[in-house]
């Protein structure tokens, strides 16, 4: 069987309840991202922004059988691509910590005013981290802004993937953006 | 005093911002039941203030969330959106309506995800939209408008065509192979005639063939794909990664997916793809290729015989088989040969060696209906003949040799027995049928058997027996034909084991 193949049908599983699949379908997942990210490294120059949503929708065309999903499959395969995402970005992150290498970094489009006052490898290490903590407190929270941040997911894709309403989705975000701004002003 | 939860704290930050700015933080002084709370909830509302992480991130999406919703009402061009039809992977598909004083048209607006333009640039439609206009064909939606609204999203309006894609319509009525090979040649017919107006489809797939309650397939999105990425590729001055994106992956030809050019013969590969799904039911490269090889890379891989689909033990044989209104066993019988062949040149890697139209491979089509030799299995011979003999050049040419040193021997012994008339004439009977029988093993003459080593011997002791008949000392000479038949014959690789 196909690996385009196995990804539609475990999406359709997914967007049917079945959360089992998740174990299959992240890291197929994972390594396409990873070998998409890779290549953008090698294109790009040093403090190049990455661009998380073209890297989503690459890999989305790339490994799923688009006409035959759903805009609801299409939504749960950005939120898997989102928590793949963190993945890739976080062990290159690390990976690049231990080297110490110079070269192109790789990090998000923090806004300017964050940026600037942080190492740029650093950031995602932080984000990563931050959202674990945030994880403690509000599971659903976390998955939100992991959903945006990774997946480059709107408001509506993320709450069609996670079964929220958009309202609920729009104040999750709303809470868990303050609270990172305040976690951030703690540790600059 | 107890430490307040976090979802106090938030609860109550939330309802804060639902308050007039200027009296928030009074609000939560008053609301608030004791200090601890008051400090968490104000820390937040201090950090909402400030501009956050990811503020631009989130901007950035929000507005492509608008602008990837429609509403009913709006307006594109001449268009009024009367309400959403559906979403798929590649975008919106509204219904919508133009209303001038006379006349109402109805149409289905296609409107791509904005993320695919990336840019932002204006698109140019050039003369091709003319020609997509001018289309016109019982079995193709017609083009009604294309264009770009004032936020950059690139529309379609097409006739609006209600009914199933061609797979699920075939499937659901149980149509028989002979049922779906003539709704194939309906749309083949569609193709060809928009191909003879210079218009290749370029993302032939069955979401792309509706098939009415009628029984009336129509294609619909024509032209769309070259259209769009043309308009693209103007748009920024060059080819663009996403204007060679367009295309289905799975139904995409190898050329498209290598981003080669694209002919009337990409049409034919999608084609294939098409009959291949109506015939088995799966896809042709289900199980071979990985998703990367999908994509890109050297296409080497061959799809698999139609009828192996069938093979007993395959994935739901008997449940797609009944779908046919057959047994496995039958259709395996009633695909192998003409259909194996007329699919498998159609989805051939190299364009030149595909059909050359869709016409041409709804007449093969046409014959196998009409149970006339067709041309595919003729041809099937010549190109593996050829690709056999670019893989095993080698073991040709040793197998030429020893034959021609055979026909030495063969000759100079007959001239040494006797040096009459009659037995030159014998020997140069040798000489001719050894020749002949390589002549026929050159790929570039032959329209014979696939050769393959072994094959040229088994050919050539019939054609021995047969042929030489009538000439009992030189069929004894070529007897020698099974002596170095058994040893090639374990020695030499076999193609299309």
């Amino acid at each position: 069987m196909s690996e385009r193949r196995d990804v539609t049908l475990l999406l359709t599983a997914l967007s049917g309840g079945d959360r089992s699949v998740l174990d299959r379908l992240i890291p197929a997942v994972y390594e396409e991202l990873r070998v998409l990210a890779r290549h953008e490294l090698r294109r790009e120059t040093a403090g190049h922004t990455l661009n998380t949503t073209g890297l989503v929708h690459e890999a989305y065309l790339k490994l799923a059988k688009v006409e035959r999903l759903t805009w609801k499959d299409r939504a749960h395969f950005f939120s898997v691509c989102a928590q793949a995402m963190r993945r890739v970005l976080v062990d290159h992150a690390r990976g690049r910590a231990r080297s110490k290498r110079g070269g192109s970094a790789l990090h998000l489009p923090i806004d300017d005013v964050v940026a600037v006052a942080r190492s740029r490898p650093d950031d995602l290490l932080w984000v990563d981290a931050a959202l674990d903590r945030l994880e403690a407190l509000n599971p659903r929270q976390s998955k939100v802004v992991e959903c945006r941040v990774f997946g480059g997911m709107g408001v509506r894709d993320t709450a069609t993937a996670m079964g929220l309403s958009a309202a609920t989705v729009k104040r999750d975000w709303t809470v868990a953006r303050a609270w990172l701004s305040q976690q951030l002003e703690a540790t600059a | 005093m107890s430490e307040p939860s976090w979802e106090e704290v938030q609860e109550l930050f939330l309802e804060a911002l639902e308050q007039d700015p200027a009296k928030q933080v009074t609000w939560v002084r008053t609301n608030a039941r004791d200090e601890a709370l008051v400090e968490k909830v104000l820390a937040l509302l201090t950090a909402h203030r400030r501009p956050g992480p990811f503020d631009a991130l989130a901007r950035a999406q929000d507005d492509r969330d608008a602008l990837n919703s429609v509403s009913p009402g709006s307006r594109f061009g001449m268009w009024e959106v009367i309400g959403e039809l559906g979403r798929g992977g590649m975008g919106v598909v509204c219904h919508v309506r133009r209303a001038e004083e006379s006349f109402h048209q109805d149409g289905a607006l296609k409107l791509l995800p904005v993320e695919l333009l990336g840019s932002g640039a204006e698109i140019r439609f050039g003369a091709e939209r003319e020609i997509l206009a001018e289309l016109s064909h019982p079995n193709i939606a017609r083009f009604l408008d294309g264009g770009q609204d004032p936020a950059g999203r690139p529309y379609f309006v097409m006739e609006r065509v209600e009914g199933l894609p061609v797979d699920e319509h075939c499937d659901r009525r149980r149509m028989d192979i002979r049922q779906r090979l003539r709704l194939f040649l309906t749309v083949c017919g569609a193709v060809q005639h928009a191909h003879q107006s210079l218009v290749v489809h370029r993302d032939l797939k069955p979401s792309n063939i509706l098939v009415s309650t009628g029984g009336v397939p129509k294609l619909l999105d024509f032209g769309i794909a070259k259209l769009l990425s043309e308009g693209l590729d103007a748009a920024v001055g060059g080819p663009t990664l996403e204007g060679s994106r367009l295309f289905t992956p799975g139904f995409a030809s190898p050329e498209q997916r290598q981003g080669g050019v694209v002919t009337t013969a990409s049409d034919v590969y999608q084609l294939g793809v098409l009959l291949y799904l109506l015939l088995t039911g799966r896809h042709p490269f289900d199980g071979i290729v990985g998703p990367g090889e999908v994509d890109s890379g050297p296409d080497v891989a061959a799809a698999a015989q139609p009828s192996r689909c069938f093979l007993a033990g395959s994935d739901d044989a008997s449940k797609r088989a009944d779908a046919r209104r057959a047994t496995p066993e039958r259709l395996r019988r009633q695909l192998a040969g003409d259909l194996d062949a007329i699919v498998l040149k159609a989805l051939r890697p190299e364009p030149e060696h595909r059909y050359g139209t869709a016409g041409e491979l709804a007449d093969d089509v046409s014959r196998h209906l009409d149970r006339r030799p067709v041309v595919a299995r003729r041809d099937t011979v010549v190109y593996r003949t050829g690709q056999f003999v670019r893989r095993h050049g080698t073991a040709v040419a040793g197998v030429v040799g020893l034959f021609l040193s055979i026909a030495g021997f063969a000759v100079g012994a007959q001239r040494r027995a006797n040096q009459t008339a009659v037995e030159r004439d014998r020997a140069q009977q040798v000489v001719d049928f050894l020749v002949g029988l390589f002549a026929n093993a050159d790929p570039y003459r032959t329209r014979g058997e696939e050769i393959t080593v072994r094959e040229v011997l088994d050919q050539g002791a019939q054609r021995a027996r047969a042929e030489l008949a009538e000439q009992p000392l030189v069929q004894a000479t070529l007897d020698v034909l099974g002596a170095p038949r058994r040893s090639s014959g374990r020695s030499t690789p076999r193609h299309g084991a």
